[in-house]
Formats: C-alpha cells, structure tokens, sequence
C-alpha cells in the first residue's frame, strides 16, 4: 500500500520544518523504524522513521527545502505501485529552503538564493572563477545546472542588485589611459586623486605617496557571508519580534544571599544538593502565583491568566541557546526541580529535547552569572512577559546596622511587558523574590 | 587518393623500406599470401623478400625480444603482433627492456621499433582477441603510444613512428581496416599533434580510434538538439597533445572523454585527472568519462554490442552537463 511521508508535527508550535538531511536514497528498500531522514526545526534537528516498510520510490522534498508539517516529503510504496495519485495528490513545495524561509529574513539585504547543500553552494571551477573576476556574490545566483549547481551561464546571464546602502556611483574621474591602468593594478580610487582637470599618473604617485594607501592584496581585510542555521534564524526571529514588539522595562535589584548560602549548606548536610538557580526556580515559581499578572500572556486587547506555571530555563548550546521548561514547576518539590533541571539542560545539550518541552513556557529564568555578569537586560521569551536574568554572587561591603560588614549580594534583573506589568507590581514581584532568598524560611509558609 | 586504414599503413611501411634498408618487418604470416592477421602486410614478402619480412613462430616473447636487440644493434623493426591482446607476453620485453635500454645505457643505445597492435573489439573475436590494452601500454615511461583513427593518419603516424628512435606502440583498429578515406598528405604527422575533427563550442568530446567515429556520431545528434559538440581525436596517447584539449576548453568549459577500454583504470582516466588538475578552472562541469563495462568481451554479438560504449552513451553523458 503506497504512503505519503509527511513532514511531522513535533510540537505544538511548530508549523514547518527544515528538511535538513536524507537518510535513504530513492530506491532503497524501507523497514518500518529505519531513520528516514532529518529534521530541522527552529529548535531542535530530530530524525525521523519511517512507519511503513516498502522501497522509497519518490523523494518530493529535497535536502534543505522548508516543508509545512503534514505536507508530504517522499513516497514509500512497492516497487511496482503506480504512485502518480499520490504525487499528484501531494503536490508539496519543494522549493529550497532559502526561498521559503524568505519572510523569516525581515532584514532589507537580499536573502541568498543559491541553493544549499548543508550551507555548500555548488558551483563550478569556470563560475566560480567567473563570478569572482566581476565581484559577485555567488551565494546570491540562482544555478540552473545538475544538483542546481551554478554554472557559467548562470553567472552570465546573473545582474547583480546594486547594494542598496551605496554610496551613488561618483561620476566617472577623467584620467589618462595610463592612469587608469596604474589605478587598475594597484586598486586606487581614480575619484580620491588629486588633479588638475584629468589624473595623470604622476598624480597617483604623488597622491600615494601622500596618503601611503598602498595596501597589498594579501593584507587587505576580508568578509565571508555565511547562512545562518535554522536555529539561528529562529533566534533571530524570535528576538526581533520580541523586542520590537513590546515595551519593556529592566528593573535591577540585589539580594543579600547569606541566609540562602546557609539554607544551601544546611540542605546539602541533609543529603539535598542543589544549585541557587534551582532555589531560584523554586523561589520565582512560588511568587508567581503571588503575581499572576507576571505568569500572564498578551493576546490583543486581553490578558490570557495561568492558573499554573512553567518555568523556563535559558539553555546556552554551542551554536545557540534554547528554552526548556518545566511544567508546574509551583506544584513540585525543590529535588523534583533540582533533578528536572538537570534532565532539560541535558536533553537540550545533546539535542535529545522533545518538543513538548520547548513551548508552554510562562515565565523564563536566564542566568548569566558564571560569566560574571553585573547586570543586563534580558529579552522577554514570547508569549511570556516577564524574565529574570540572574547575575554574579559577590562577596560585597554593605552597611547593616550602620556598620560595615561583608555579605554575599547577588544581583537580579528582571524584565517585564509594561503592557500588563507596571513599575510597582514589578518592584514588588521582584521584592518578594529577595525578601525569601533572604529568609528562604519563608519557603515553607 | 583514396586508399583503406590498413593499405595506407602498408604504404607508409613500404615507403620506409624502400627508403632504408635498416626498416625490416617480422611477425605471423606477415610474408605468406594472408599478409599477417587481416591483411596488413599483403604483398610485402613478395616486394621485400623473406630476409626483410619474416615469418616468425607463434611466439611473440621470443621475436619481440628478438626486434628489442635488432633495434639495439641497428636495425629499425617493425613488429606486427597479430592481437594486441597478446602484448601481454610481450610484456616484459617491452616494459623492462626496450622502454628502459636507452635510459639505462646512458643515450648510448637507442631502440628505434615499432610495435603494431591490432587493437579493440567488433569482430565478435572473443574475449581473448577483442580487448584495448592501451592503459598497459600508456603507463610505461620509455614507450610512445599512437592510436590513428582514418586512413591518412594511419599513414602518416606510420612514417614518424618509424622515424623514431624510441618504442612506439602502434595500436590500429581492427574494425577500422577496412575504412577507406582520403589520403592526400604523404609527410609524417608528428606524434603528440591531435586534431580537432569537428568544431564546436559547448562541449569537448576527447575521443580516441574507433570511438571518434562514435564521437562524431554524438556531435551529429547533439546538434540536432542544439548542443555544439567539438570532437577532438589526440591520435597519440603519448606524447599527448594537452594544448589543444586546453584551446578547446577555454571555448566549450566541458568535456567527456571516450575510449573503448573498459572504464576502470582505462587512459581515460589520466586524461580526466590531468584536466582536473591542469585546467580546473575552466571547468562548468565534471569531467565525464565513457568506456567499456568492466568485463571481458563477450563473443555473442548481441551482447558485445551492449558492452561497449556507442554514441547514445556519449550523447546521455554529455546532456547530463546541461
């Protein structure tokens, strides 16, 4: 029985995938439960199975083609079934991923349009050469050839968009013929030349002599235009919306840590090791309940008000960040956090995480304090509105009972939409907070 | 003058004897009425007489060793080895002696032979009498090797090959014998000089013996679908003639090299790598290579027929690079 391969729906959130790799060729025989192929979302790179066995006949979906979730990717079928329903019935786009993801890039710069090969542009010696010679950027010429490899027709028939921020095209510096061969070799702009009326090449001479702008070719500063990764672009997005789109404050408070020092202490004597982030996540979980109007999200002209919480943890990756959270995070233990935390941030390292644990946040907490950070801004993690941003525990001189004594401060950064959450519930939201990292007793009540 | 492949390479044997008395011509039957395998030599004994055209036993070892010293000591022999399938027992005369002796002796000795090698399959003559060796001979340093693909070049490589003072391997095409073509040219060709035998400017085709008729046959269909093909045919392997295939790819940027040896470690693929590595970047595509499947030369027809490469193949690789 012939079968569609759909692009999966990994999550709730997600409503397209990078096709990123295939793991089988067309013709290759197909067992239920091979690794079929690869996908990218804007968080994670999952591999998929296949569900039915059979040959795969029709791949539809290239490698690196954007496919919305459900829309199907490749055919699994015997190996004499007529397919030509299905393919018809599928009529995916399959159109390389740079095209559709074409809106991500709000940015006024062209997107690239060469096609991809796992971030390789394939192109041939000849046009590669070619576009060199006349200062193209190949990356931007769509290839016509075999794989879309760009050929030298391509580059022939390619006329490349004037970069839009240019200065406007001086009008032309009338020179000499020697002149303008001399300017030629040595790279210097015939307009910056002094002359009288028409450079001649002892201008140019004087002119170097004067400005020593010999600068040889291989010392000149060089720029490599390289695609962003899906979860890149998906950060970029996310951030940008984020930012532009909501009114924020940053409110900056510090937290005397010596009780919670010795609260850490005591809980570690009894068996209990945990970090102050997971205290924090404890601690911020509670208060939200406090102040539902910081565990909100914005829909228009309503609030939407959550009856429970699912507390984000920022996840730095090598090649980006991602947000894990955990669900009811006010109804579980400080060891059920403790060890869920450290489930998340694991799962997010090695790309294990499921979907599922990556949207539904409500509130976030990113913690930079082991770069020793003083202070920063965070950026709201949408739909959410509000964000503490953690930074360094030091010790610190202030004054307790007007003298002068040593305390651990951490600092504490916390924004928040000013849309819902005003000065005054913010500083009180943020206050409760230090007032139980200072008596963590308060924990219990 | 229009005259067949193997007659115009008799004439030039001929006009080399007569000339030279040094030029002798030793192999089977070469003197008798059958003029050697097909006919080459037809009419050689009886100008030339036994002591120049020899007879030899069915041992191709003992007279190509045999041409190896005479060519030491003075002489300028030519050799007909009936099948060039059967260089292989000449192997080690050709490879540890002749293609050595002048390096070795310092300049002192040179070995002024030609080996002739009726080459390639289309006889349904077997696996045995059908192969192209000429990757075996290519390899050697000390050996030229000449493939002519018409009448006239069969008669001009002839004359320089004789000239020569080094081995020169001479590998004629047995389906090309009976090829009749214009012979107006008496003067050698020199080796290393190939010839472009159709212009074109989309893509090179690099086609050697027999294939470049195939080849030409392409470049006709290909034209019909609007793709100029250049045919180029480098009539010597060694030395090989890289200027031209360079002009030719500075104008189409594209290239599919043909030979009926089968495909793995054919010359072809020197030919290939060479392009590779000297002209990568004129390249708009990569380089295509045709050749016989990879199995011994079956003796049924039909089943010759699909083992070796033919002019829809080069016609479906060269529309691959569009």
């Amino acid at each position: 029985m012939a079968k569609l391969v759909v692009m999966p729906k990994l999550g709730l959130t997600m409503t397209e995938g990078t096709l990123s790799k295939w793991l089988k060729h067309e013709g290759d025989t197909v067992a239920a439960g091979d690794p079929l192929f690869e996908v990218e979302t804007d968080k994670l790179t999952n591999t998929i199975e296949a569900t039915d066995p059979g040959i795969l006949r029709k791949i539809i979906a290239q490698e690196d083609a954007v496919v919305p979730c459900l829309e199907g990717v490749a055919v699994i079928a015997a190996a004499d079934e007529d397919i030509s329903g299905l393919l018809a019935s599928a009529g995916a786009p399959t159109a390389p991923a740079a095209e559709e993801a074409a809106p991500v890039e709000a940015a006024p710069a062209a997107a690239p349009v060469a096609a991809t090969h796992n971030g390789r542009v394939y192109i041939t010696p000849i046009a590669k050469k070619l576009a060199e010679e006349r200062g193209y950027d190949y990356t931007q010429i769509p290839g016509t050839g075999p794989n879309g490899r760009i050929v030298k027709k391509d580059v022939e028939n390619y006329t490349p968009v004037p970069a839009a921020p240019a200065a406007p095209a001086a009008p032309k510096t009338k020179a000499t013929p020697l002149a303008e061969k001399v300017a030629k070799d040595i790279d210097v702009d015939l307009s910056k030349v002094p002359s009288n009326g028409r450079v001649t090449a002892q201008d140019i001479l004087n002119y170097l002599k004067a400005s020593r702008e010999v600068v040889k070719a291989d010392e000149k500063p060089t720029e490599e235009t390289k695609r962003m990764s899906a979860m890149r672009r998906g950060i970029a997005k996310n951030m940008s919306d984020s930012y532009l789109s909501t009114p924020v404050v940053t409110y900056n408070m510090h937290a005397d840590m010596s009780a919670c020092k010795v609260f850490r202490e005591q809980l570690k004597n009894g068996g209990v090791k945990v970090s102050y982030t997971d205290i924090l996540v404890k601690v911020c979980a509670m208060v939200l309940k406090e102040f539902p109007l910081l565990n909100c999200s914005v829909d228009g002209d309503n609030i939407i008000y959550k009856n429970y919480v699912n507390m984000g943890v920022a996840v730095a990756l090598d090649n980006g960040l991602i947000v894990p959270n955990i669900p009811d995070a006010d109804k579980k233990t400080l060891t059920q956090l403790s060890a869920e935390l450290k489930e998340i941030s694991t799962a997010a390292r090695n790309g294990s995480l499921s979907m599922d644990r990556l949207s539904g946040g409500t509130f976030t907490i990113s913690n930079l304090g082991m770069f020793g950070m003083d202070t920063f801004s965070p950026i709201i993690n949408k739909p959410e509105v509000a964000i503490l941003g953690v930074n360094v525990m030091n010790d610190e001189v202030v004054v307790v009972n007007g003298e002068m004594v040593i305390r651990p401060i951490m600092r504490l950064s916390l924004t928040a939409d000013h849309r819902t959450v005003d000065g005054s519930e913010a500083a009180k939201f943020l206050g409760r907070v230090i007032e139980i990292l200072e008596n963590p007793a308060l924990l219990m009540a | 003058m229009k005259m067949a492949y193997m007659q115009a390479l008799r004439e030039a044997m001929c006009v080399r004897m007569r000339e030279n008395k040094n030029v002798i011509l030793m192999g089977e039957d070469v003197y008798g009425p059958l003029g050697g395998g097909m006919g080459q030599t037809m009419g050689m004994g009886k100008e030339f007489g036994p002591e120049r055209v020899r007879d030899t036993p069915i041992s191709e070892g003992a007279f190509t060793g045999a041409a190896v010293g005479a060519a030491a000591t003075g002489l300028r022999p030519i050799v007909e080895i009936m099948f060039g399938d059967f260089v292989t027992v000449v192997m080690d005369q050709l490879n540890n002696q002749a293609a050595k002796m002048r390096y070795m002796f310092g300049g002192d000795v040179s070995i002024p032979m030609v080996v002739r090698l009726p080459n390639g399959a289309g006889l349904r003559a077997g696996a045995q009498h059908s192969q192209s060796l000429e990757a075996w001979l290519t390899h050697i340093p000390g050996l030229k090797v000449v493939m002519p693909s018409c009448p006239q070049d069969a008669y001009g490589l002839m004359l320089s090959a004789i000239d020569d003072d080094n081995p020169v391997m001479y590998l004629e095409h047995k389906v090309l014998m009976g090829m009749r073509g214009e012979v107006d040219n008496f003067d050698p060709i020199p080796l290393g000089k190939g010839i472009i035998r159709c212009e074109g400017s989309d893509v090179t085709i690099i086609a050697t013996g027999k294939m470049v008729w195939d080849a030409m046959d392409a470049a006709k269909k290909l034209a019909a679908d609007g793709i100029s093909a250049e045919v180029i045919d480098p009539r010597s392997l060694v030395p090989f003639d890289w200027e031209l295939v360079e002009k030719s790819l500075e104008k189409t940027n594209r290239v599919v090299v043909v030979s009926e040896e089968n495909k793995r470690g054919a010359f072809t693929g020197e030919i290939a790598a060479t392009i590779a590595e000297k002209y990568f970047d004129l390249l708009d595509a990569p380089v295509a290579r045709i050749g016989s499947l990879d199995c011994p030369i079956p003796f049924s027809s039909a089943l010759e027929g699909s083992v070796l490469p033919n002019s829809i193949d080069i016609v479906n690789a060269v529309k691959k690079m569009f």
